[in-house]
């Protein structure tokens, strides 16, 4: 081989860095920033053991999705008999109250992001545990209607074939004529849209 | 064996494929008597008050469960509503409809048809049909490609063209909202009724206008009325046989 001397030790060398991490972490017992969550007091376990979470959480909550949304069951019989709702924001959010000492801190050192949260609630702690009812309180009313107005007793009598005035480039064209998909629902409005 | 008792057994055989259809017809359930429930909803257009005044069943409905309110028509996200009679009923329009109906608003929801055509058209099955009536959403499963509102005749399905979070002044924790590129529609409350509640305009409705029930039950209130009283369904030339009865 040309240039030995050179490469040969170059190689060994590379390759002492190459395996850093393993013989650095031997040698002086330094593990790295592993995330530390923090558990929910008073609870010593989980709906399954610690090991089972944390290699099946994926797909317990899969199973859960589709047994919930498709077939319509919401008890889940846990290994140790215990009866569970099958719901994230419900039992597991319960305990696991803050999702950023708990769930993302692992999701973040793995650079996982489930898209689970665009949709299911995290309870703040100022909320959590109330209800919504029914029929709005007084105070809602008065903050919705300043928010909007009284929109609700407009009642448009037919539905509406919208007219738009825009200022065009082309001279022949001063409205535009947008027919909206609420429309479609009714006969007399298909007719209005075509005159 | 010889030639003809082969044949002989072959037919033998071939007669075997009947018998499951037979065992099927002789031993299957009578409705009401499987334990399968088919559930329906009676709006009674009498009762329900004049226009603008009375919104309690649609602010329960889209209070607790999530429904963002714009000020768009164009972006509106609705899962009960109310619309005139003659865009709800245009095949018993004409030029001198009772005023007593023609003026006032008719409540208006996913009919949660016995055939729905939303259901075959999705390309993912996210709506698909229970076993109980109700025709379902799952968002997990939903693309957004609007086919089934292109294909529900009664325009009961809404689009989410942008995340609904902003525009929700108050979230119900217990409920999931959806997320921008779902189709949206009315559930029939199934989370309350899988804990034995009815839906939750059924319970709001103050003039005590909407009937919720089992069709399936010959002993249920909605039976009852339907046995006694003409009513009336959107758009039944279609065949998709609607599960939403309307009292006039």
């Amino acid at each position: 081989m040309y240039n030995r001397r050179l490469i040969l030790p170059l190689i060994l060398v590379s390759l002492v860095l190459v395996t850093l991490p393993f013989w650095y972490q031997a040698l002086t017992g330094q593990v790295g920033a592993a995330p530390k969550l923090e558990l929910p007091a008073g609870k010593d376990r989980c709906i399954e053991s610690t090991p089972y979470m944390r290699s099946h959480h994926v797909d317990l909550l899969n199973t859960w999705k589709e047994t919930v949304v498709r077939q319509g069951e919401r008890v889940y019989m846990a290994g140790d008999g215990k009866e569970y709702t099958m719901s994230l924001t419900n039992t597991c959010i319960e305990c696991h109250k803050d999702k950023a000492k708990f769930c993302d801190r692992c999701h973040n050192y793995v650079q996982v992001s489930p898209t689970c949260w665009s949709c299911h609630n995290v309870p703040k702690e100022e909320t959590r545990g109330t209800t919504v009812a029914l029929r709005a309180t007084s105070d809602e009313h008065k903050e919705r209607e300043s928010r909007i107005g009284n929109r609700e007793s407009v009642f448009l009598c037919f539905p509406v074939t919208r007219y738009s005035f825009r200022v065009s480039r082309f001279p022949f064209r001063d409205c535009t004529f947008r027919f909206t998909f609420r429309d479609c629902t009714s006969r007399s409005a298909f007719r209005d849209w075509r005159l | 064996m010889n030639r003809r008792a082969f044949i002989k057994l072959l037919g033998l055989g071939l007669a075997g494929f009947t018998l499951r259809p037979a065992s099927e017809l002789v031993g299957a359930p009578q409705a009401g008597h499987g334990g399968e429930k088919k559930w329906a909803m009676l709006v009674d257009l009498n009762a329900c008050v004049k226009k603008g005044e009375c919104t309690d069943c649609i602010s329960a409905c889209h209070r607790i469960h999530n429904v963002p309110n714009f000020n768009d028509t164009n972006h509106e996200i609705k899962w009960i509503w109310t619309a005139p009679f003659s865009d709800v009923f245009p095949e018993q329009q004409h030029l001198h409809v009772n005023e007593r109906l023609s003026q006032r608003p008719v409540l208006v929801l996913c009919n949660h048809c016995e055939s729905p055509p939303c259901v075959p058209v999705c390309p993912t099955k996210a709506t698909f049909q229970r076993s109980d009536g109700l025709v379902m959403m799952d968002f997990h499963r939903c693309i957004g490609c609007r086919y089934c509102m292109a294909a529900c005749p009664y325009g009961s399905r809404s689009f989410n063209w942008q995340d609904p979070r902003p525009a929700l002044a108050k979230i119900n924790e217990a409920f999931p909202t959806r997320t921008k590129g779902v189709v949206e529609k009315c559930s029939f409350c199934d989370e309350r009724l899988a804990k034995g509640l009815i839906p939750a305009c059924v319970e709001a409705c103050k003039e005590k206008g909407l009937f919720f029930g089992d069709l399936n039950n010959p002993d249920s209130r909605i039976r009852r009325i339907l046995a006694k009283r003409f009513v009336i369904r959107r758009k039944p030339e279609l065949g998709t046989n609607p599960k939403v009865y309307y009292l006039v």
